[in-house]
């Protein structure tokens, strides 16, 4: 556990004069807090009571210089205006040691925010594909904030107690240690008692903790899931259902408070017999002569300023624990291997020509469970390839490996006759469009998503490419055009039109090389054609491939793929592979038995028409 | 942000009203028995001090032969009595909380299961769970501490200020100056922490979502190779949250020795003239150092008065959130008259048994929002057991239809029939209970395979279930999986693709066995073997069942015996697959291009 904590100290070490300000102003800060009450009490001894005889010490020369006894109790303003002032110092320092920290602790806070966020920008694929995003979500924002929680009150309440007790309890002892000494006679008790019960209630703070998300995903669920409930009229099931989450989050949030108002209450009783104790001894010894009534007085005010702040340090210290969950969780993110860069990266130019080749590649996402095995093809540039093939065949793969979100592990995939390894991934990346399965828009407005990877467009150009993925016209049915925010605050979009925004954004990149992931699913087969037809005029150049299950996409290409296995199964024009028995003449089979069904239709429909042919 | 203001807290008095009306006047018992605890923990606290008054006042005028066990034994006896009715009111306080907790959700929760889904339509999913989670908390959290804190700390004030005053009413009213200006640095304060604060929180909320998009649009922003301008633009906003979070701080490091100031301007002045009257022998030096104690102890119910008033202020912002939400009426509910007869025939069960022979769309427009219909004078009846196929462009109305057979809208002129009856005269629960719906974008729940499927018909029997699965020919595929039908579903059924989803919500439809089935685009994502595969076992799923598909798929729409070609909320060609060819118009145009 401990090296988790490395990042913190390295963050803390470069803010050092911030800290070491923030300790001193707070040492100082103590020591007017303790000065209050003995302003009072050298009040009380020295000047109100009328016997008092004046003592050779430091005390003495303080009053002889601000005019001795007798001018002081004439005018005991000076007294007044004394604790006013110390109370004054007292509080500026304690918002010094706050500026010191806040600022120290913030901008330590701006790093790791700032370094996380980097650094889930340049994880490999490879991490995503096996974390919960929820979870990871978490630990960028509410470990962040428990962390925070933990520098900006614990540490500093920790701090404040810890400096308040080293910087007072000498003062006390000097002024009298039996007195001391009875003071803290049941702050032990206190201090271990509250770190017991928060220790042990530790448990049930994390049962609330789970019984309040379990509700959470309830409501969640339910709400976004309102149409499949409605659909089958199952809100009665869905209100037991929520009521079993209810009724436990409230029977042990409540028992949760029962513990805690056991604690309260029995360490309420200690603290007040900690007083108690002080003003019944104190007085006792006040009447015997061992101590003045000022020292008894003072005495009285160190030791509720010292109990009640105690009593609290059980459950800071408690607290901690999380603070040390929480930052090894955001550790575990920080600590993994970003996307690997080649040493010395070949220079691609400007514009690739787009000839992709793979030879002999193999991959799997599991070593024990390889998805590509030993495939090999080639594509020339601005050939147009459709790949097929049966789920789990290999196909997005692939393109991934090509997309290098995934390192290949045997073989090798050249682009341009040139090696991928040796190659700097962002230029691969902006040398080639590609489409994922799942389009993915971002919470801005229209305009801003399509000129997403391509940000100084024209405006010209983002319309251009919008007509051509046949969105144009949907978008400017929006109210506001082009400014639509879509998203969870904004519009939101059916599964094809998010298709074609994500189209021409890619569109706008004009890539050399060009990837559609069954990116037309969504889309109806009529506009499918519209936008294949104007990749073809405009795009015409560029290297396309297809992934697609729909044969019309297959009508489309100059050649196409069919991947079995991990491996290149058939490889050839429509036509010849239609000739040859395999996946491709099934496919065929299933859509041309649609389409006899469909001539037999015709026959019916037009029987006179018959005889013509 | 004008709702959160100072001046808005008591005027929206129906807010508090209507609260206290449904929440707290339920618990009536415990709510007086809390104020009258706090009274007496605040009474017991003031008294403390009077005891220590005069144990000092005992042992100037007695010295040595002060007699003190008295006074050991009456603060012994207060702290035992203190200690147990903190006990007491943490536990009824909390008990309050809890309770209206759980009511405020109970309410919120089953209320949003009678709205419509045109409410839905205005409202994102993650708005309404703040108003579940976070504000059903907020409220119940501020208003029981909240009332325990301002019933203890007036009395223990009051109690405070009454001792003050028969000791000494000069010195006394001296000393309450500082209360006004102690309230009005706080209220002051808190203000302007609240309004820093929620700065803070809305900053913290927008880096959030830009985490949640650097993380799930990671590999989008990979391939864009945007990774250096999203973290140009992140690091402005965490620039932003620096910036916000230090003024945050500051503000509340700056009340904390403000409020102190003022209190220590009353302890220097019950010094100054307390001490002048002790030294004149007017005082005892006990009531002195009553006083001096008791000037500090104003400040303490001062602040948890300041704090509980902005804390309201908050609680109002929320609580106007969640009463708006309850008091939305829903648009799409039983008649009254209509509720109130199945009340005394207690017919509803009966019903369900009632079995549909027509339905029929009588004159019906609609439209989501005004002057934009979607549906225009729609008219078509539809005899029980056939199958309709809806045809046409996106946004032509085609799902629109369907949901106005589900009821999830109403029409807004015109009617829709069921055996020659309006539907808004027929229960809404029957006419639910009997549909089957599969969507496009399928929804399942977190729990196992089996219970997603069970969801259609929660007494089905496994066998039931299989057999629904296996229609639907998504059984293989679970039983390949490591815990076949036990399987857990993620959240969000993120460990399955939308095809899978998709057969799953299709098996769930069927074991519901409706008498009227629905299906929007329910096989889109499935791949085109399996998508074979179903047609074929699909003419037994709808035997005997009114269905409405809508689909690109024409091999889906063929059979259909009615199939309609909407345009613009209105039927454009009617009949069935040869006879609409035969008509050589939209459809055959339609049919034309599925093979090129």
């Amino acid at each position: 556990m401990p090296h988790h904590n490395q990042i913190l100290v390295t963050l803390i070490k470069t803010r050092k004069v911030s800290y070491a300000f923030s300790i001193l102003t707070l040492v100082l800060a103590s020591f007017f807090a303790f000065t209050i009450p003995y302003i009072g009490k050298i009040s009380i001894d020295r000047i109100i009571d009328q016997n008092a005889e004046p003592q050779a010490d430091y005390v003495q020369s303080v009053i002889d210089f601000l005019g001795g006894k007798s001018y002081l109790s004439e005018n005991l303003w000076i007294s007044g205006g004394l604790i006013l002032l110390t109370t004054g110092l007292y509080g500026l320092f304690m918002y010094l040691k706050d500026y010191f920290s806040a600022s120290a602790c913030e901008s330590l806070l701006r790093e790791l925010r700032n370094r996380l966020f980097h650094q889930i920008q340049h994880l490999p694929n490879t991490f995503y594909s096996g974390v919960d995003t929820g979870d990871l979500l978490q630990r960028c924002t509410s470990d962040i904030d428990t962390l925070r929680e933990f520098l900006t009150h614990q540490v500093m309440n920790l701090g404040r107690i810890v400096i308040l007790v080293i910087v007072v309890v000498p003062l006390m002892l000097i002024q009298d240690v039996k007195m001391t000494l009875i003071s803290l006679m049941l702050v032990p008790l206190v201090v271990i008692y509250a770190l017991h019960f928060f220790g042990k209630i530790k448990i049930i703070f994390r049962k609330v903790d789970e019984a309040e998300g379990e509700l959470t995903t309830i409501v969640q669920e339910n709400l976004t899931g309102i149409r499949v409930v409605r659909a089958f009229a199952r809100q009665d099931f869905e209100n037991m259902k929520f009521e079993n989450k209810n009724k436990k989050y409230r029977d042990l949030n409540y028992q949760l408070i029962q513990l805690l108002s056991r604690f309260w209450s029995i360490s309420d009783l200690m603290c007040f017999s900690q007083v108690g104790l002080v003003l019944i001894a104190g007085s006792w010894m006040v009447g015997q002569e061992m101590i003045t009534m000022g020292t008894f007085f003072a005495f009285l005010i160190y030791t509720s300023m010292l109990i009640w702040p105690l009593r609290e340090l059980g459950k800071e210290l408690n607290e901690t624990g999380k603070a040390v969950v929480a930052i090894g969780r955001i550790h575990e993110i920080l600590e993994q291997e970003p996307e690997l860069q080649p040493q010395k990266a070949l220079k691609l130019p400007q514009r690739i020509k787009g000839e992709i080749e793979f030879r002999n590649v193999s991959f799997g996402y599991d070593p024990e469970d390889m998805i590509l095995r030993n495939l090999s093809f080639k594509i020339r540039a601005g050939e147009t390839v459709a790949i097929l093939g049966p789920t789990g065949s290999g196909k997005s793969t692939l393109i991934q490996l090509l997309l290098r979100l995934y390192d290949y592990q045997q073989g090798s995939i050249l682009l341009d006759n040139q090696e991928l390894k040796k190659m700097n991934r962002s230029e691969i990346r902006s040398q080639i469009g590609t489409l994922l399965q799942e389009p993915y828009l971002f919470n801005r407005t229209l305009g801003e998503n399509i000129k997403f990877g391509k940000k100084d467009a024209s405006d010209q150009a983002m319309v251009e490419s919008a007509k051509m993925a046949s969105i144009h016209q949907t978008i400017l049915a929006f109210e506001h055009g082009y400014k639509t925010v879509i998203g969870e605050r904004g519009v939101s979009l059916s599964g094809g039109q998010r298709q074609r925004v994500t189209l021409s954004r890619t569109f706008l990149k004009e890539p050399p090389i060009l990837i559609l992931d069954d990116t037309l699913s969504a889309v109806d087969t009529k506009t499918e054609q519209k936008i294949l037809e104007a990749m073809r005029e405009k795009h015409g150049h560029s290297t396309t491939l297809m992934i697609t299950h729909r044969i019309s996409c297959c009508l489309q290409s100059d050649r196409i793929l069919v991947l079995k296995d991990g491996t290149l199964d058939q490889e050839g024009t429509h036509e010849s592979l239609l000739r040859v028995p395999g996946f491709y003449q099934e496919l065929w089979n299933i859509q041309m038995g649609q389409k006899e069904d469909f001539q037999l239709d015709l026959q019916k429909s037009f029987p006179r028409s018959l005889p013509k042919e | 942000m004008s709702e959160f203001q100072t001046a808005s807290l008591f005027e929206n008095k129906g807010v508090w009203k209507q609260l206290f009306v449904m929440f707290l006047l339920p618990q009536k018992k415990r709510f007086l028995l809390l104020i009258a605890v706090a009274v007496i923990v605040a009474g017991i606290e003031a008294t403390f001090t009077i005891v220590t008054k005069l144990v000092i006042d005992e042992v100037v005028t007695h010295g040595k032969d002060a007699y003190l066990l008295q006074y050991a034994f009456i603060y012994f006896g207060l702290t035992v009595s203190i200690s147990v009715s903190v006990f007491i009111f943490i536990l009824l306080a909390g008990r309050l909380s809890t309770e209206m907790m759980y009511h405020l959700r109970k309410q919120s929760f089953e209320h949003l299961q009678k709205l419509s889904f045109s409410f839905y339509d205005r409202h994102s999913v993650g708005w309404l769970l703040a108003r579940i989670t976070s504000d059903c908390e907020r409220i119940a959290r501020i208003i029981a501490w909240g009332t325990l804190d301002l019933f203890w700390a007036g009395p223990m004030l009051l109690g405070a200020l009454m001792v003050l005053l028969v000791l000494n009413w000069k010195l006394a009213l001296t000393v309450m100056g500082i209360i006004p200006v102690l309230l009005v640095v706080s209220l002051y304060f808190k203000n302007l922490i609240l309004e820093s604060s929620r700065r803070v929180r809305r900053t913290n909320s927008l880096l959030t979502a830009t985490y949640n998009e650097g993380i799930t649009g990671s590999q989008t922003s990979k391939i864009l190779v945007r990774e250096q301008e999203n973290f140009d633009e992140f690091k402005v906003s965490s620039e932003e949250m620096h910036g916000y979070s230090i003024t945050n701080t500051l503000q509340a490091s700056a009340y904390f020795p403000l409020v102190i100031v003022t209190a220590s301007i009353g302890t220097g002045v019950a010094l100054w003239i307390g001490g002048e009257y002790v030294i004149g022998g007017l005082m005892t030096l006990g009531t002195l150092i009553a006083f001096i104690t008791y000037t500090r102890d104003f400040s303490e119910p001062l602040l948890h008065i300041a704090e509980v008033l902005t804390n309201l202020q908050q609680a109002q912002a929320c609580a106007e959130r969640i009463l708006g939400l309850l008091n939305v009426a829903p648009e799409i509910k039983d008649s009254a008259e209509l509720t109130e007869q199945m009340r005394r025939s207690k017919t509803e069960h009966v019903k369900n048994n009632l079995r549909i022979k027509e339905i029929e769309f009588k004159n019906t427009f609609f439209a989501y929002k005004q002057d934009q219909p979607v549906l225009k004078d729609f008219n078509i009846k539809i005899p029980a057991g056939k199958t309709i196929a809806l045809v046409g462009p996106t946004g032509s109305g085609k799902s629109t239809i369907a949901n106005l057979i589900c009821r999830f809208y109403e029409p807004t002129k015109g009617e829709i029939l069921i055996n020659g009856i309006d539907y808004r005269k027929r229960s809404l629960k029957w006419l639910q209970s009997n549909l089957g719906i599969v969507l496009q974008t399928p929804f399942l729940f977190s729990g196992t395979i089996e219970s997603n499927i069970q969801y259609g018909n929660l007494t089905a029997s496994k066998q039931e279930i299989v057999d629904a699965a296996k229609m639907v020919h998504v059984h293989d595929l679970i039983m390949a999986m490591e815990n076949g039908y036990k399987t857990e579903v993620e959240e969000g059924g993120s460990n399955f693709s939308t095809g899978q989803k998709q057969l799953l919500s299709f098996a769930r439809a069927i074991l519901a066995d409706p008498q009227i089935f629905v299906m929007d685009e329910a096989t889109s994502a499935v791949d085109t073997h399996t998508e074979h595969l179903i047609q074929k076992g699909l003419s037994k799923v709808l035997e005997n069942r009114t269905s409405f598909i809508i689909a690109h798929r024409l091999s889906t729409i063929r059979s259909a015996d009615t199939i309609l070609v909407i345009e613009e909320g209105e039927i454009k060609e009617q009949g069935k697959h040869e006879e609409l060819l035969q008509l050589k118009g939209k459809y055959h145009d339609l049919y034309q291009t599925q093979f090129i």
